[in-house]
């Protein structure tokens, strides 16, 4: 029965992954045959490429702004979800609905949104009376103008966050009302520390999503202005398919692989410190 | 912008393809006059007032947020889609009137079991009697003919989509006074792109002089250059 999904993982997953690790050791080019030529790649990668750099830092500035907000708001959201008020599940129906728009179509959209002249981003500035921005389309404010759109797509871990938030078992909250704690205390005591569970979930998968973001540097901003928007996949895409310098980009892949993997294992490491299972040490 | 750099007798890399050269007070002149059109004169759009493709170029034409641009013989296929009345114009020169041409290469692999079918296509295919495209302005011709022949030229480039004066206006002096588009014989041009782009979008931002980002770029474009491709003699 699990012969298809085997296949499936050997064909399309670890296969190429061990292809894309040996290619990572030769000069091999899009129309081309591949030579070996040992760690090459990885030498010019750590050694003289700019490029690589910059994009490494454009992702994690965008990781490490994105994910924290996208975190807060999500929760936030979910909290407010979570209360019993009437239109309840068209609320709900509502803040999901962002996570639903393709990416390229809501990067159509945003491009709009962020135009300087009529956007309605800056009329909305005006309207209140306060001065506009370039958004995409100056080197300061184009990844903050991307991470304020991946926000908007908070709903997916809003939902996840809710599911958490009605697993919280009442009782608790039941308790802290008769030892006289208000809605802090219970949010402190009780909600934050049954969720951290899901908090860490989403962190992790908002981390790895986050570290390939690429649709928004090819759809809006082709990673300017001035390399701005150079995202890590988006250079190793760029690499891969518009220099055919796929050896090179296999090496970009792999580090970008360990990179992930490493920040994983620390959260996971960290986790140990701060995530809180009902069933105590047994994980 | 490349014809405005020879216009001016400058060019961005030697004959050779291997030295960085548009660090020449010539070039700086033409780099900065693009962005003072911007920022001092303020009669050209800037990268954020044009936005990445969103309205496009055609749209930005309808609904007269600008009123001339220098484009690709291409556009005509979109603007000719429109219900504007739109006309052509020679380009702005500096020493000599010039503008530029490209295209995109059709390759036959020289180990092809069917060469003769393979060059009736190419032929087939660059020839306006056949195809629409030329008529309808995405492509112009690759004979020197249909640019010095009345009869030939009137094969595509007569519809309501080219304006009257096209054949003065651009077809004249593409056959007269163009210069090939560098990307077309230098070698590692996509790198060499990539490595101009962020300054280029240096100076469309009015950030700094061009003369400052043009010099500091040679840093970063001269270790990329290879060459030229062989000439073909036509």
């Amino acid at each position: 029965m699990v012969a298809p999904a085997v296949i499936g993982f050997v064909a399309f997953t670890l296969g190429p992954m061990i292809a894309s690790a040996i290619f990572s050791f030769s000069d091999w080019r899009l129309a081309g045959s591949a030579h070996f030529n040992g760690l090459t790649n990885y030498r010019r990668l750590f050694g003289s490429d700019p490029e690589f750099r910059k994009s490494l830092w454009v992702t994690t500035y965008y990781t490490l702004a994105a994910v924290p907000i996208a975190l807060i708001v999500a929760f936030a959201a979910a909290m407010l979800l979570n209360q019993d008020v009437r239109g309840q599940s068209f609320f709900r129906t509502i803040f999901y609905l962002p996570t639903m728009v393709p990416l390229v179509a809501s990067a159509m959209l945003w491009i709009w949104l962020f135009n300087p002249d009529f956007g309605l981003m800056n009329q909305l500035l005006h309207s209140a009376h306060l001065p506009g921005s370039k958004w995409i389309y100056d080197e300061r404010t184009a990844v903050p103008s991307l991470i304020l759109m991946s926000t908007w797509g908070f709903g997916n871990s809003a939902v996840i966050f809710l599911a958490g938030l009605q697993g919280v078992p009442r009782h608790l909250y039941e308790a802290i009302e008769v030892d006289g704690g208000g809605s802090w205390n219970k949010f402190r005591h009780i909600t934050f520390p049954m969720m951290t569970p899901t908090i860490f979930y989403n962190l992790v998968t908002g981390v790895i999503g986050t570290f390939q973001v690429f649709v928004q540097a090819a759809v809006m901003t082709q990673g300017g202005p001035n390399n701005s928007t150079l995202f890590y996949i988006y250079y190793l895409y760029r690499t891969a398919f518009t220099d055919g310098e796929m050896g090179y980009a296999c090496a970009l892949a792999w580090i970008l692989f360990l990179i992930v993997l490493v920040i994983t294992v620390a959260l996971f490491r960290s986790a140990r410190g701060w995530v809180y299972y009902e069933m105590g040490a047994t994980r | 912008m490349y014809a405005l750099l020879k216009s001016n007798g400058a060019d961005m890399f030697d004959e050779t393809g291997t030295k960085y050269i548009m660090d020449s007070p010539e070039a700086i002149e033409v780099l900065q006059n693009m962005q003072d059109l911007i920022y001092k004169h303020r009669v050209a759009p800037t990268p954020a007032q044009l936005g990445n493709n969103a309205p496009t170029t055609s749209v930005l034409l309808q609904t007269r947020r600008i009123a001339m641009l220098v484009d690709g013989d291409w556009t005509l296929l979109d603007l000719g889609q429109t219900d504007l009345q739109y006309g052509s114009g020679v380009l702005p020169k500096y020493k000599t009137p010039l503008t530029t041409s490209g295209g995109a290469a059709g390759a036959i692999f020289k180990g092809t079991k069917h060469i003769e079918q393979a060059i009736e296509l190419y032929l087939y295919y660059n020839d306006p009697t056949h195809v629409d495209l030329f008529k309808d302005g995405l492509w112009m011709p690759l004979e020197t003919k249909y640019y010095t022949e009345k009869a030939s030229i009137d094969i595509w480039a007569k519809g309501k989509i080219y304006p009257d004066n096209f054949t003065s206006a651009v077809i004249k002096p593409t056959v007269d006074h163009s210069v090939v588009w560098w990307a077309q014989s230098v070698k590692n041009s996509n790198k060499i792109t990539e490595a101009l782009q962020p300054g280029f979008d240096q100076i469309s931002q009015g950030k700094r002089p061009a003369k400052d980002v043009l010099t500091e770029l040679k840093g970063k474009v001269q270790p990329l250059l290879q060459g030229r491709w062989p000439a073909a003699n036509i």
